[in-house]
């Protein structure tokens, strides 16, 4: 099995009077981007899934390209229920609607589950496929605790692919080894986790407020942020 | 107050439950009834049994704002302009009022430059803006906000929550999942299964218990207020 890798050489897209520019490469492991709404995050994205062509510049893959983007302004539904929907997914269905949490609703239609539910499902079917590439748009948009708790897990069982999380909310993350920002349509790598973070000058407030009583965390997972925690509070 | 007595709505069983004038967050799990409370205390969803009054009123009778987590899917109006100036025209305000009004709320959120823009190629950004515009403009009784900050960064949603102290709305309820935005509220209530199972002060401490730091309001409002600007940069 070859090891993944995206490489991005001058790759850009415009998009009215935005312009996005990135140079980078994607390894395998879990990539956390960030940056300001509209800072240009799910274009980038949809361009490492393929949804979307770069305007110039090229994109270079090693390793099967197996794509999946969770887009974070609609759902992905083509049939009617669960079952169906669970079945349209590479993998197994009955598999997936456990993950999801949805056993006993296999038969229901998809317009009368919560968003919340919807959200697992698709998930579920993405993070239990194999796939080389995932980009997670917002992933935990919807998702209660429980969820979240599974989806940290799950993403922690891809030791191969390339995981691409774009996400402002930082109390839920798994594990992060490689952390990226965009800047107004800048793509800039800030490194590898957590020696990255005393640099992050746009770092969210519980990273400014740990860093400034002097507990860096060992890294951005929900468990490792909330031992840093506990190190000031006990 | 809003009062909610021996109500059936949908998945929701609530023999009674009052909230007091401020900001209220709703908790639960996936499917637990917040988007159907919330239904419910619009007036959207009328309750099968039992009764829902805003300080006496049925909620049909008050004005509501209404802000969802994919603004884009209730625009009314192909121009920023017109989207805000709608919740005034629909109760035939004069025009002077109407323009004078809209240019004040969109100075108020940052969005003038908007204001000609159509509302097709704002960023997911702009959007929440401009929705959230539309659903204050009209000086609510009631402002709703469903998962509105899913896809907002820290310093979009501190923008938000100060309008929103500033508004002066006399009732702001929201769902969420993010624990760091119960810091704003005043109360929490807890759903799961369709009933209330914790109702919460958070306008003083008194030993209420959350699973750990990174789920405590208290905790966050620790970290918001030991940053300058609330923790926007």
């Amino acid at each position: 099995m070859n090891t993944p890798l995206i490489r991005l050489s001058g790759v850009g897209r415009k998009k009215g009077a935005f312009t996005l520019h990135a140079d980078a490469e994607f390894g395998s492991g879990v990539h956390l981007l960030t940056g300001r709404v509209g800072s240009g995050k799910t274009t980038l994205g949809e361009i490492l899934a393929g949804i979307v062509e770069p305007d110039f510049g090229t994109i270079q893959c090693t390793g099967e390209r197996r794509v999946m983007l969770l887009q974070d302004t609609s759902y992905h539904i083509s049939t009617m229920t669960v079952e169906e929907e669970a079945g349209s997914w590479h993998g197994d269905a009955g598999n997936i609607i456990r993950i999801a949490g949805l056993c006993g609703k296999e038969h229901a239609d998809l317009f009368t589950l919560s968003r919340g539910e919807v959200r697992r499902l698709e998930l579920a079917a993405i993070l239990s496929g194999s796939y080389d590439l995932i980009v997670l748009d917002e992933p935990w948009a919807g998702l209660d605790e429980e969820a979240r708790r599974w989806v940290r897990k799950l993403i922690d069982t891809h030791a191969h692919a390339i995981i691409v999380i774009i996400s402002h909310d930082i109390t839920s993350l798994p594990r992060i080894d490689q952390l990226w920002e965009m800047d107004d349509g800048v793509l800039r790598q800030l490194g590898p986790v957590p020696a990255c973070l005393e640099s992050w000058t746009r770092a969210p407030p519980l990273i400014r407020y740990l860093i400034g009583r002097g507990e860096v965390p060992s890294g951005l997972s929900r468990e490792e942020l909330e031992e840093a925690v506990c190190r000031i509070h006990g | 107050m809003i009062e909610i007595r021996s109500v059936r709505a949908g998945i929701l069983s609530i023999p009674s439950c009052s909230i007091r004038p401020g900001i209220c967050a709703i908790a639960g799990p996936n499917g637990a009834g917040k988007t159907t409370f919330l239904k419910l205390l619009s007036g959207i969803l009328p309750p099968v049994s039992g009764t829902v009054r805003i300080d006496g009123k049925e909620p049909s009778v008050c004005t509501v704002g209404w802000v969802g987590e994919y603004p884009d899917r209730n625009i009314l109006f192909p121009r920023v302009y017109d989207e805000l100036a709608g919740p005034l025209r629909f109760t035939w305000q004069p025009c002077e009022t109407v323009d004078q009004r809209v240019r004040t709320c969109a100075d108020d959120l940052g969005i003038t430059h908007l204001l000609d823009r159509d509302m097709h190629g704002l960023s997911g950004g702009e959007l929440i803006l401009v929705a959230f515009a539309a659903a204050c403009i009209a000086s609510p009784d009631l402002l709703i906000l469903d998962e509105t900050d899913s896809h907002l960064d820290e310093r979009f949603c501190h923008h938000l929550e100060e309008y929103i102290r500033r508004s002066g709305i006399r009732y702001v309820v929201f769902t969420t999942h993010r624990p760091e935005r119960m810091a704003i509220a005043d109360e929490m209530i807890r759903l799961a299964r369709g009933e209330v199972v914790d109702h919460l002060s958070l306008t003083e401490e008194s030993g209420q218990s959350f699973p750990d730091h990174l789920s405590s309001p208290w905790f966050w409002r620790e970290v918001l207020s030991s940053l300058p600007e609330g923790g926007a940069e």
